[in-house]
């Protein structure tokens, strides 16, 4: 069936969790979408990003303080995924931020802002890192609701990830 | 070889329009299907197609010749730029304009019989993002587009309800971005 069931609540997810979804990152008037795949097993994770006919599949590996990246029959290696982005020229993506932001929290590793909404206390915004995070969408009503969609912007960057589906460690 | 290339390019050029319904699969080596989508799509050549994936989520490749349009209705963007860049050869443009995809770039070889015949095509540059493509025809339909990526992982397209020499509204072809959507040039 198209959608796999009712979403997961933020409060199941454990360690691990997995999402597939699409992703558009932009500038001030070009873009390009491509389909994600992140699978998070505790510290560890691996992250697919791919074209609409899997083409351009990049392959991200990755744990505390090692990271490698596959793409075509290049590779490359760095100790964090914000260093991987700094290596990797089409990668500007504050992927180390959206492994946070995917599920409504701050990035641990800087300050932030929080706003939430007054009814439902689900996170509206995040500044983090100079990066405004919205949240237009959620999968349910509640405060631990899991996020369906989420806009990220700075400067004349911008991106936008729709989670299609969520899938928590039962 | 040259012989099995102009053969492959007069099957793909025979009628001026096609129309299919398709499913599409993408797995890595021995994983099960990753992604099952499945759609419509219209194909008039020169150039134009319209490549509607409806499940699981809605996407539209639209081509009117000039212009290539990609809209993701849930992202409420479309991207646009002109045909000639799509230099992917994506299916659709292997279909819509074989001639011009089908040069040079790729070895041919061409195997089977009149009922049930495959054409594998190889890239002559290294960095094509496809390393294999094979289509298969059926008593002379498209049946079958397959695509090996350098990362192991295989796309298979299942053509079904072929339809040649239809007549089709060239407004098909034709795609203005609904209100409310971001347009982009692709990047």
């Amino acid at each position: 069936c198209a959608n796999f069931g009712p979403q997961p609540d933020g409060s199941e997810l454990t360690e691990h969790w997995s999402f597939t979804g699409k992703m558009a990152v932009r500038n001030t008037n070009e873009a390009s979408s491509f389909n994600v795949e992140w699978q998070q097993m505790a510290q560890a994770f691996e992250i697919e990003l791919s074209g609409p006919l899997g083409q351009g599949a990049a392959q991200i590996k990755g744990q505390p303080g090692f990271v490698t990246m596959q793409r075509g029959n290049d590779v490359w290696q760095a100790g964090s995924l914000s260093e991987l982005a700094d290596q990797v020229a089409d990668l500007q993506l504050p992927l180390d931020h959206l492994q946070y932001w995917v599920r409504a929290k701050p990035f641990p590793g800087s300050r932030a802002e929080l706003l939430r909404a007054e009814d439902s206390g689900q996170v509206t915004t995040i500044r983090q890192s100079g990066w405004e995070v919205t949240y237009p969408s959620y999968y349910g009503e509640g405060a631990t609701a899991l996020p369906r969609r989420i806009d990220f912007e700075r400067d004349d960057r911008s991106g936008r990830l729709v989670i299609r589906n969520w899938m928590t460690e039962s | 070889d040259e012989a099995a290339r102009e053969r492959l390019i007069d099957r793909l050029a025979a009628t001026a329009t096609l129309t299919a319904d398709f499913t599409q699969e993408t797995y890595g080596d021995g994983e099960l299907s990753q992604e099952k989508s499945e759609g419509h799509m219209k194909v008039a050549r020169p150039l134009k197609f319209a490549w509607l994936v409806n499940q699981p989520y809605e996407q539209q490749v639209i081509s009117d010749g000039e212009t290539l349009w990609v809209y993701d209705p849930d992202l409420e963007q479309a991207t646009y730029q002109p045909v000639g860049d799509q230099i992917q050869r994506s299916p659709a443009m292997i279909l819509a304009q074989p001639e011009s995809t089908l040069n040079n770039d790729y070895d041919v070889m061409e195997a089977g019989d009149d009922a049930l015949t495959a054409y594998r095509l190889f890239p002559t540059d290294e960095d094509a993002v496809f390393n294999q493509m094979t289509l298969m025809f059926e008593q002379g339909e498209i049946r079958e587009i397959r695509l090996k990526d350098n990362l192991g992982q295989t796309t298979l397209i299942t053509f079904s309800n072929v339809k040649t020499g239809v007549e089709i509204d060239p407004a098909e072809f034709d795609f203005t971005p609904p209100p409310g959507t971001d347009v982009f040039e692709q990047m």
